[in-house]
């Protein structure tokens, strides 16, 4: 009777997995980055006082939020050509399409995070004279950024989650690398709670940073999934 | 509220100066000036295309023979996972410049690019586990077949026998793994790759006769005759040179059954 | 994007002519622009013909996939909800046990990926179910695809409301729970008459949210060999070579759903007389 205990596949194609995971790392990274900075802009978009900002700036984000993030990663891929006159490489794809997908989301963290901080340092900023980009960059968000810090770090959970997401486009990240094993050996069971479990390991960490930050009064919850 | 209009202004103007897009070079100049080509295969169907259990990088028949065309042409073969769901949008937006990915040249996939000479001929019949019993493709009604989504794997079946329920999934390999998992009864596809599960997964067989003929072809960008041309010259000089019957050996253990279309210089 | 049609509604838009102008102004022109690019600029005619028409004539393919979606949602939906009340409860609970398993569930299941535990259900629990019960009696327990994607969206969306649930019972006054006691309700009376009603009521929105996001996260079921929306979508392309539109329906139609979703539970809030809370 065949076992489904079969953990030997794992030591024998950690070479492999242990490739697919930096590749995950490297595509979080670069994501992370990317994305932040767009829930940056539009965050503040979306918190402006002028509505022919926020009004539109709401309606990008929200249609972004609707859409699912699979479809987001197609259409990125298969579209860029003809949208932008470019072909993105899937890795690159993956990229963009998370840039943009959890960037919405990060919008939200940040419009909450910016309301956080009462509008009398604002205006107190253009009093001194700054103008509005100074205001914010150097008044507004590090206030706000304590008080985003564990939302933040709830959305760099789920970005990184979504990377498995690449796997339909051809990335060999780590979910993908444990599909082809998975497909070559039969070994189902082992092969994913090997993935779960190192996905949990690197999340739940994450998470618990986050944990330790939100135990501070004042701090904004954004427990939400995707 | 000034500045926030030069900035859109900026914009504005840069969509428009960023050179046009539109292809009027053929895929073999921008090759050439590349230096490498793009080409689309399989990662999930040994031994036409697969990744290497060490290496974790591609091989098949396919890649040994997109790496010939690309040295022919004196560049470099890049490869980029192709699905049978995918490889047309891959060439029709212009991710990738060639496409060897199991393709059958098909009349109705002409609307949307264009073939190459074909440079193999195979078919297609069902694969299922000994224990099942099935010897004809008959027996298939009211059963759940797997299939890859986008191949016409399953759309051939359904000709044959319209009462089998077809389960379709992203790769090859997850449709063995469901047959092998018992989840489902057989599996359709292409006998080039039916023919090495069978060879090594004693607890599989093929059932009953080919049922469709296969030509595959190489995919190109439509309308782009130079390309074309040159990747049917260069898999002609292949084949003069044996270096095709090399590969063939290597893969399949015998010489090629067919001979691919050739026209003298 | 409901509560700016809502705010529309309520007359509360731009009062200002000059800020309405501006508004006018700088979106009309970008929006032109955008329809200018795609249809006449420069890359508009990469070989590329618009046809729309595809979407109406493969409207059938749209529709079952909109019913295996719909389908998926509604069971998950029913199965989540329950989880995560239960959840929620066991968060907030004294009993040392069980808010160890609850902590224990809502961690591993929000830590790893809808993916890995979708295809965990189908190919690993498959495995399981294969080797251990062994054929007795020659009968096959199979897992259908459509069962372990509901399980998995389940679980992992029974751990989200779960913590949305305690955070709805933690914001109950204690007074609440000490007056049902003194009016002689037993505990589990108290749960259902007097706690649970103001906590659910009170995390609509939020969990507006997560219902939302059951839609969108059952998009990779089509993984899995399940027709849902998405891979109808994506057949159409196969069939018809027209991407743009293709995903473009698609899109619209998750879309749709979600809309649709949030206003059901909008018309919900006020037939029940509470008063509404737009979703986050």
């Amino acid at each position: 009777m065949e076992s489904f205990w079969n953990w030997r596949v794992i030591p024998e194609n950690l070479g492999f997995f242990a490739g697919a995971f930096r590749l995950t790392l490297t595509i979080f990274l670069l994501a992370w980055v990317g994305c932040w900075a767009f829930a940056i802009v539009f965050g503040a978009m979306r918190h402006s006082s002028r509505p022919w900002l926020s009004y539109p700036a709401a309606a990008i984000v929200e249609v972004i939020r609707g859409t699912p993030g699979l479809m987001f990663v197609v259409w990125v891929y298969f579209l860029s050509q003809p949208l932008i006159g470019y072909a993105l490489s899937p890795f690159w794809a993956a990229v963009w399409a998370l840039v943009i997908h959890q960037g919405a989301y990060g919008a939200e963290v940040v419009r909450a995070g910016l309301s956080s901080v009462p509008r009398g340092q604002m205006a107190a900023g253009y009093s001194t004279g700054l103008g509005y980009i100074a205001v914010m960059a150097w008044i507004v968000l590090p206030q706000a950024l304590r008080n985003m810090a564990p939302a933040i770090v709830n959305r760099s959970v789920a970005l990184f989650k979504n990377t498995s997401l690449a796997f339909v486009i051809g990335v060999i990240e780590f979910f993908r690398a444990g599909t082809i094993v998975n497909g070559r050996e039969n070994a189902s069971f082992s092969v994913f709670t090997f993935l779960a479990a190192v996905y949990f390991v690197c999340c739940f960490s994450l998470s618990r940073l986050g944990h330790r930050l939100g135990q501070r009064p004042g701090v904004i919850e954004d427990t939400t999934a995707v | 509220m000034r500045r926030l209009a030069l900035v859109l202004a900026a914009l504005v103007v840069a969509l428009f100066a960023v050179p046009d897009a539109r292809a009027v070079d053929s895929v073999l100049d921008k090759v050439k000036q590349r230096g490498e080509m793009i080409v689309g295969v399989k990662f999930d169907s040994p031994p036409m295309g697969s990744i290497n259990k060490d290496t974790g990088q591609p091989e098949g028949f396919e890649v040994d023979l997109a790496n010939e065309i690309a040295k022919d042409l004196g560049v470099k073969a890049k490869f980029v996972q192709a699905l049978s769901k995918t490889r047309i949008p891959l060439i029709v937006n212009g991710n990738v410049d060639l496409i060897i990915a199991t393709m059958t040249h098909k009349r109705e996939r002409e609307q949307a690019i264009d073939f190459s000479m074909h440079y193999m001929i195979t078919g297609q019949r069902p694969v299922t586990r000994k224990e099942t019993g099935i010897t004809h493709v008959s027996q298939l009604a009211g059963k759940q077949v797997a299939a890859v989504q986008g191949g016409n794997a399953g759309p051939n079946l359904l000709k044959v026998q319209p009462k089998a329920i077809l389960v379709q999934f992203q790769e090859q390999t997850e449709a063995l793994l469901a047959l092998k998992q018992k989840k489902v009864d057989a599996l359709v596809s292409d006998d080039v790759v039916n023919q090495w599960w069978v060879r090594n997964n004693p607890d599989l067989m093929l059932v009953g006769k080919l049922y469709t003929i296969e030509p595959y072809g190489m995919g190109v960008r439509q309308n782009d005759s130079k390309w074309r041309n040159a990747i049917n010259q260069t898999l002609m000089e292949i084949w003069d040179s044996g270096r095709y019957h090399e590969i063939h050996f290597k893969w399949f253990g015998q010489k090629p059954e067919f001979e691919i279309p050739w026209y003298p210089k | 994007m409901f509560d700016a049609v809502l705010a529309l509604r309520r007359g509360q838009w731009f009062e200002a002519p000059r800020e309405r102008r501006a508004f006018l102004l700088v979106w009309g022109s970008v929006a032109a622009l955008v329809v200018w690019y795609f249809y006449f600029g420069p890359r508009a005619h990469y070989d590329y013909n618009w046809r729309w028409s595809v979407v109406w004539q493969y409207r059938r393919f749209l529709l079952w996939g909109m019913g295996t979606t719909l389908y998926i949602f509604a069971w998950s939906l029913v199965v989540s909800l329950v989880l995560g009340v239960f959840c929620g409860i066991g968060r907030t609970t004294n009993v040392r046990w069980v808010r160890a398993l609850s902590v224990g569930y809502v961690e591993t299941f929000r830590n790893i990926p809808l993916l890995v535990q979708m295809w965990w259900a189908y190919f690993g629990l498959q495995q399981v179910v294969n080797t251990t019960l062994n054929d007795p009696f020659g009968l096959r327990l199979l897992i259908p695809s459509t069962f372990a994607c509901i399980l998995a969206l389940s679980l992992y969306t029974g751990a989200y409301m779960g913590e949305v649930v305690r955070s709805g019972i933690r914001s109950i006054p204690r007074g609440q729970w000490e007056a049902a006691t003194s009016t002689g309700l037993s505990r589990v009376q108290t749960w259902r008459h007097v706690v649970l009603p103001q906590a659910l009521v009170i995390v609509i929105p939020p969990l507006t949210s997560e219902i939302l996001n059951i839609i969108k996260n059952s998009a990779v079921a089509m993984t899995i060999a399940i027709t849902d929306l998405m891979f109808y979508s994506q057949k159409i392309e196969e069939e018809t070579f027209a991407g743009f539109e293709a995903y473009t329906a698609g899109t619209l139609l998750f879309l749709l759903l979600t809309l649709v979703t949030v206003g059901v539970i909008y018309l919900l809030q006020r037939l029940f007389g509470l008063k509404v809370r737009s979703a986050t």
